[in-house]
């Protein structure tokens, strides 16, 4: 893992076609930079823990994971794959919660870790920025929505 | 020169008809109602009788003269001649286990119509159109009409449910008769349209001066038209009521429809139709019988289990609007010639033209249809399959096969294109074309009932049917240089299979070519092998995922529109999708939301093919049909009724 202040920092840059901090300046994007960093994730690692508590969202900037989750008696989902530019763990914007699934690394990954509670704290202190991020969110929220209808669809069954 | 005739010379006719060889067939009564017959002789006319009609009501009534023509049109009309409710097309015989399909020969007789009136003949002259301006030629309604002698009636009395004045189509009978009758009083005028005509006139013992007596017939012509006890606002009605799709009347008229199909049969050019195989007990001998059907029944709208006009609102809808509107893409006229059969026959006494009218004058915006299309005619009616042999068997997942089968004599296919398999008392089923070389041609199908069950249960040296290829093809050529998207769903990925391999040979003609291919799950991955070829090829950008994977597999977990939104799609290239209706849905949203163009968008529509040549009426797509205009449709031919209820 890298910490922050390692040899690869975030810079505004590092925010660049990531659709949640999509029309956000430059200046907007200074400010949520101190309180990111870089993580680098191994093949099998994992990236968040169901039921751990939700203290950061991530974005992933290259690689892919899968999201699971864990049922009674040892049972999971598999739920869907993400990848560059997709939110893992947008829990963590939600005051006190916990991971609602797990997700392992497919491919080596880097993503980028925002810490949710100052993250909260900045869109409530600079709304410009919070209704930016929050519409973007929600945006990446309705399509997940949309995707998961579809699957419960089954629309291949009658194809 | 019209000549005139005395109204008792009109057995002289009907003896001359006969003895030239033609079954005369005329108005006659029987059951209480003037029907089409076949007479013997003139005194079988209704002579000295009329009709009395109202919504839901006929009548006969006696006149207070003699005259052969005083009446209007019953529950019959001439298309039973024509187009039979029901008839074989196709036999089958199995010899040493190898099938052979032949074509039914038509050996029925020459008919001779007497008494054809205005919206009858323009009631045929539609049909004619529907049977033989192609792309496919029914030729056995061609020889039937080709046969057929027409005597066609002036209208001088109009009857209360008569409204072809508003049509364009009566109460003069013009168009393609032979002779013409008016009736003036004791007297007919008699006018020749054709060589049959004036033999016939040559030999009636007919007198001078028809000038004088076709006054008084056009006078009384003229009267009749202005009598009509209906009429049907038909300026711009077509867009009216496709404008008007959302209009309270539908549901107010849905809750008076018994959804019975009277109309539809009591129409002389509904043409719906269903055809279905029935076999002796042997199984040797299998005849397939083409019979009237109706839009009204379930049977008709129904796909893969599933009903797409499940309640008599949507049913009344397609029939109205078919018949007024889409009619007019489809076949350059109005389906409705305002003989009024619809609302006599209709036991609850719905009026099409008070329908019509309230719902056309409704709020909606004006929604204009295509221009009518023109077909190439062709001499083949494709009704008749040829025997192919199984050539080897591919189990692709647990309920979807590949069958090879040894190419037919001459068969060239484009890519998208479909043929119909048929099995001997299983019947015919619409499968594309998912591959093909020089020698054999693959189609990959998936068991989902009965005739696509016996089809997967095949083994190489089996013999079915094949009728083909049918409907139009993914533009190929219009891609070439342009990046080309290829967008699949479940057993969507089979049309496209074919037209991805000649991409990925003619690289420089397709040097930016991506699929997107999402499936239910791992074990439902189609040409498995074969897809992975394509991710390992350098020409091709092939990304596949899965609604439900587990920890065996790595690869995309998520629908496919989630590929969609992962990639970066070129705004200016062009799509081809294929799949369920619902992921092609989704799809296109996503698509149109990247602001793709719809003209750069192509989707295949395969649904309800069922006679696949444009005849049976079952695919109607709005003013397109699946079978001939489809599947392979530019999105924005469709877009107005994409997705839409009813449709």
């Amino acid at each position: 893992m890298t910490a922050p202040g390692s040899p690869n920092p975030v810079t505004v840059e590092t925010f660049r076609e990531l659709p949640t901090f999509e029309g956000l300046t430059d200046t907007q994007l200074e400010a949520i930079v101190g309180l990111a960093h870089l993580e680098e994730i191994d093949v099998g690692a994992p990236v968040l823990s169901q039921g751990g508590p939700a203290n950061d969202m991530r974005v992933v900037i290259s690689g892919k994971c899968r999201l699971i989750v864990g049922l009674a008696g040892n049972r999971t989902q598999h739920l869907m794959t993400l990848t560059r530019g997709e939110v893992i763990g947008w829990s963590a914007l939600l005051d006190q919660a916990t991971w609602l699934a797990s997700a392992t690394a497919l491919k080596p990954m880097t993503v980028l870790v925002l810490d949710g509670r100052k993250l909260r704290a900045l869109c409530d202190s600079d709304h410009d920025i919070g209704y930016r991020l929050m519409r973007n969110l929600f945006a990446d929220v309705a399509g997940r929505l949309q995707d998961t209808r579809l699957q419960l669809l089954d629309m291949y069954s009658h194809a | 020169m019209p000549e005139r005739i005395a109204a008792t010379e009109l057995n002289s006719l009907v003896s001359l008809l006969q003895a030239d060889g033609y079954r005369v067939i005329a108005p006659t009564i029987r059951d209480g109602a003037i029907v089409y017959d076949e007479i013997a002789s003139a005194g079988e006319l209704p002579v000295g009788w009329t009709d009395d009609q109202a919504p839901g009501e006929y009548r006969l009534r006696r006149r207070d003269d003699s005259a052969a023509f005083g009446y209007v049109v019953g529950p019959h009309s001439w298309k039973q001649f024509l187009f039979p409710a029901r008839e074989q097309l196709v036999t089958l015989r199995v010899r040493d286990k190898q099938p052979e399909w032949s074509a039914v020969a038509d050996e029925g007789p020459a008919y001779a119509f007497v008494g054809v009136r205005g919206c009858d003949l323009a009631a045929i002259e539609i049909q004619d159109t529907v049977f033989t301006k192609g792309p496919f030629v029914d030729g056995r309604y061609r020889a039937r009409r080709d046969r057929c002698l027409i005597i066609a009636v002036n209208c001088t009395e109009a009857g209360d449910l008569c409204f072809c004045a508003s049509m364009g189509t009566g109460p003069r009978a013009d168009g393609d008769y032979d002779l013409r009758l008016t009736e003036v009083g004791d007297e007919l005028l008699v006018e020749a349209a054709s060589a049959r005509g004036r033999s016939l006139m040559d030999r009636l013992p007919t007198q001078a001066g028809g000038e004088a007596l076709q006054v008084q017939a056009d006078q009384a012509i003229t009267q009749c038209g202005d009598a009509m006890g209906r009429s049907l606002n038909v300026t711009d009605l077509p867009a009216k009521l496709m404008g008007n799709l959302e209009h309270p009347r539908w549901q107010d008229v849905a809750e008076r429809c018994l959804s019975c199909g009277n109309c539809t049969m009591a129409c002389p050019t509904c043409f719906c139709s269903n055809i279905t195989d029935t076999s002796i007990l042997s199984g040797d001998e299998t005849a397939r019988e083409r019979s009237w059907d109706s839009c009204f029944t379930a049977d008709h709208s129904t796909i893969h289990g599933a009903q797409f006009r499940p309640d008599v609102k949507s049913r009344y809808q397609q029939w109205l609007t078919h018949k007024l509107a889409t009619w007019t893409s489809q076949f350059g006229t109005s389906g409705c010639v305002g003989c009024g059969r619809c609302i006599a026959w209709c036991p609850v006494g719905i009026d099409i033209t008070e329908e019509a009218n309230a719902i056309a004058a409704g709020p909606g915006h004006p929604a204009p249809l295509p221009e009518p299309k023109q077909y190439e005619a062709r001499e083949n009616d494709g009704q008749v399959p040829v025997p192919v042999r199984v050539a080897s068997v591919v189990r692709e997942t647990h309920d979807t096969v590949t069958l090879t089968l040894d190419l037919p004599d001459g068969y060239q296919h484009g890519h998208g294109q479909f043929n119909m398999l048929s099995l001997p008392g299983v019947g015919d089923v619409p499968i594309s074309v998912s591959g093909s070389n020089g020698q054999a041609l693959e189609h990959t199908l998936r068991d989902v009932g009965k005739a696509t069950g016996a089809l997967a249960d095949l083994v190489t040296g089996d013999v079915l049917g094949l009728r083909g290829p049918f409907g139009t093809a993914w533009p190929i050529e219009e891609a070439v240089g342009r990046s080309v998207v290829l967008i699949a769903g479940g057993i969507g990925l089979a049309p496209l299979r074919s037209v991805l391999r000649e991409m990925i040979a003619r690289h420089d003609d397709f040097p930016h070519l991506r699929l997107l291919y999402g499936t239910r799950t791992p074990n439902d991955i189609l040409f498995s092998r074969e897809l992975l070829g394509w991710i390992q090829n350098s020409r091709v950008r092939a990304h596949v995922t899965v609604d439900r994977g587990d920890s065996s597999w790595d690869g995309n977990i998520g629908v496919v529109t989630k590929l969609i939104r992962r990639k970066r799609l070129p705004k200016d290239g062009l799509y081809f999708l294929c799949g369920p209706e619902i992921m092609m849905h989704f799809a296109l949203a996503e698509l149109l939301a990247d602001d793709v163009p719809e003209k750069n968008i192509y989707v295949s529509m395969e649904r309800n093919m069922k006679c696949a040549v444009g005849l049976c009426g079952r695919c109607q797509y709005g003013p397109h049909f699946v079978c001939k205009d489809g599947p392979v449709f530019r999105y924005d031919q469709i877009s107005d009724i994409f997705g839409k209820s009813g449709f």
